[in-house]
């Protein structure tokens, strides 16, 4: 049986069509397949639009799925950016030895201060030391019980941006008249391990709300194939494949996923904007400036990619399975 | 082309709508199947649409045995024909013209030559003004007829009808029976399932008798010849 797939009813016998017929075919074939493509995508648009509050909630979700990771992703490269550059300005703590004449100190001071990889120094005296703790810890009360003050003579060193500070710390602490260099880093290294962390966690997550914007969109689809079911029966009784009768519920799930994409990129700018002000006042403290990873064109871009790639993903495994149990 | 060879249809419950059931009907070939209610029209006509499969027995279609059809070529098979059912199956959320394109638009015609079709399909049943309107708005006989004009669209192979005119008046149904019979002289092969005795005479056409499942013994000797 020959089928009559052509306009012009492919069942009459025509001459051997030669190869410009046989390219002109394929070119009205490939248009016919395009505009088809173009009908179906505009007409599942309007469809979308013709219940925007009950999309809402689901393109809510979506957005909500999807800006989460994000927000996540964007607060940890933060994180990392703010450990990287209080790296630099990184800080040695000398605690000198008790018995070490006060008069010594603004010897070693200068000496330091000379040193290539030493921006600059501090003296915190035994009395100003304890003055601090005093005020910072609460623990006074139990300061006073003691015989003098435990505390030693402290200079802080804070090393040149450029600087190995361990390096510094490892010589300086060599030094008769130095009992101990501390390199304040521990906690830097901890911040480090925070955010693997957290780069992790996110991942997870990232993964565990793709599922459900899966599942959501599946859903969606699920209910909207159920109600067009006279439709789809028709369209298969005139000769519509599966592929054909699919369609339309792919580009709504790309329509879903486009909409919960965009929508997650407005919550994460809009986030952004909203924690910036904080983070300012933060980085004033530390006289220095941070910004949260910027939420542009390429996160739009992204976020509206991953989340149309889910919702026709969404889907095709809502249809696939629906589609062929719908017969005439 | 359709030839039917001993065909059976059971179905679930354990009915046998159609028994030992064979005859041919060539290319062309124009033919009324009557019965009483309950003879086995309509699973006879859903066998060829491949909506039911026979219980057993061959059902050969330009050829081909409709039981050792894929799945998928199904759709394929069915673009080449044409089908008024008993209920319209219209989409009522779509214009009369929409519905009339809908198999054109399953075989990927291009837009110039549906328009160019639909509005031909639509003069023929005399509703080319009402190509704009929902299903709803129009009435229960102009329903059947847009559901004659998506059947015939694409100049199908074999066209079916399964009591076509039971909401036409006897003019209008005079009428469509004359369209199908214009079909069949340029080669498509028509089958309409009809009550309606009157209308079987008038045209002198050929006629498949079923009762309860059988086709009537002079059918038969037609179909074997
Ligand atoms: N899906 C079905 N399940 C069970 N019995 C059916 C089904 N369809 C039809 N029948 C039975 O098969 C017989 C033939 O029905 P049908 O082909 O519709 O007859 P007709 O179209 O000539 O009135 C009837 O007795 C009917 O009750
Ligand atoms: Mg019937």
């Amino acid at each position: 049986m020959k089928k009559s797939r052509s306009p012009d009813g492919g069942r009459r016998a025509a001459p051997r069509p030669g190869a410009r017929a046989l390219r002109t075919r394929w070119r009205d074939r490939l248009g016919a397949h395009l505009d088809q493509h173009r009908q179906v995508a505009a007409h599942s648009l309007r469809r979308f639009f013709a219940t925007p509050l009950q999309n809402l909630a689901t393109v809510l979700v979506i957005a909500i799925a999807l800006a989460l990771p994000a927000g996540l992703y964007l607060l940890v490269a933060t994180v990392q950016q703010l450990a990287g550059s209080l790296e630099s300005a990184n800080r040695v703590t000398l605690y000198l030895r008790a018995e070490a004449a006060p008069d010594a100190i603004p010897a070693l001071r200068h000496k330091l201060q000379r040193h290539p990889a030493v921006a600059a120094t501090t003296y915190v005296s035994p009395a100003e030391g304890l003055a601090q703790f005093k005020a910072q810890s609460g623990f006074g009360d139990v300061l006073e019980l003691l015989d003098g003050n435990p505390l030693p003579p402290v200079i802080l060193v804070t090393a040149n941006a450029s600087a190995d500070s361990a390096a510094l710390a490892a010589e300086v602490g060599s030094w008769p008249e130095v009992d101990q260099a501390r390199l304040d880093s521990q906690w830097l290294a901890r911040v480090r391990a925070m955010a693997a962390l957290g780069r992790q966690l996110t991942l997870t997550l990232a993964a565990a709300l793709a599922l459900g914007v899966l599942l959501t969109v599946g859903n969606t689809i699920r209910l909207a194939i159920e109600n067009r079911r006279e439709e789809i029966l028709v369209l298969k009784l005139v000769g519509g494949t599966d592929a054909f009768v699919r369609r339309p519920f792919l580009y709504l799930g790309f329509w879903y996923g486009l909409s919960g994409g965009v929508c997650a990129w407005l919550l994460l700018a809009t986030g952004r904007w909203w924690l910036q002000l904080p983070l300012d006042r933060l980085a004033a403290l530390y006289q220095a400036r941070w910004t949260i990873a910027p939420v542009g064109a390429t996160a739009l871009l992204a976020l509206a990619g991953v989340a149309a790639g889910l919702g026709i993903a969404g889907a095709r495994l809502a249809a696939g399975r629906q589609m062929r149990s719908i017969e005439p | 082309m359709i030839r039917f060879e001993q065909v059976h249809k059971r179905y679930p419950g354990g009915h046998e709508a159609l028994a030992g059931v064979s005859f041919e009907l060539g290319a062309g070939e124009f033919a009324f199947l009557t019965g009483h209610s309950g003879a086995g029209k309509s699973s006879l006509l859903r066998l060829i649409l491949l909506l039911e499969h026979a219980s057993s027995g061959q059902v050969l279609i330009n050829g081909r045995n409709l039981g050792r059809l894929h799945r998928s070529q199904i759709p394929h098979y069915r673009r080449n024909l044409g089908v008024v059912l008993q209920n319209h199956h219209l989409l009522l959320d779509r214009s009369v013209y929409d519905n009339v394109a809908l198999p054109l638009l399953v075989s990927g015609y291009r837009p110039r030559d549906i328009g160019r079709r639909v509005r031909a399909a639509l003069d023929k049943v005399g509703l080319l003004t009402r190509a704009g309107n929902r299903p709803l708005e129009l009435s229960s006989g102009e329903q059947q007829r847009v559901g004659i004009a998506r059947a015939v669209v694409h100049t199908p192979r074999i066209l079916l009808a399964d009591e076509p005119t039971g909401n036409l008046d006897p003019e209008l149904s005079a009428e469509i029976m004359q369209l199908f019979s214009a079909f069949s002289d340029i080669g498509v092969t028509v089958l309409v399932a009809t009550h309606d005795i009157g209308l079987v005479g008038a045209l002198g056409k050929r006629r498949l008798r079923l009762s309860n499942g059988r086709l009537a013994a002079a059918d038969e000797e037609v179909a074997v010849a």
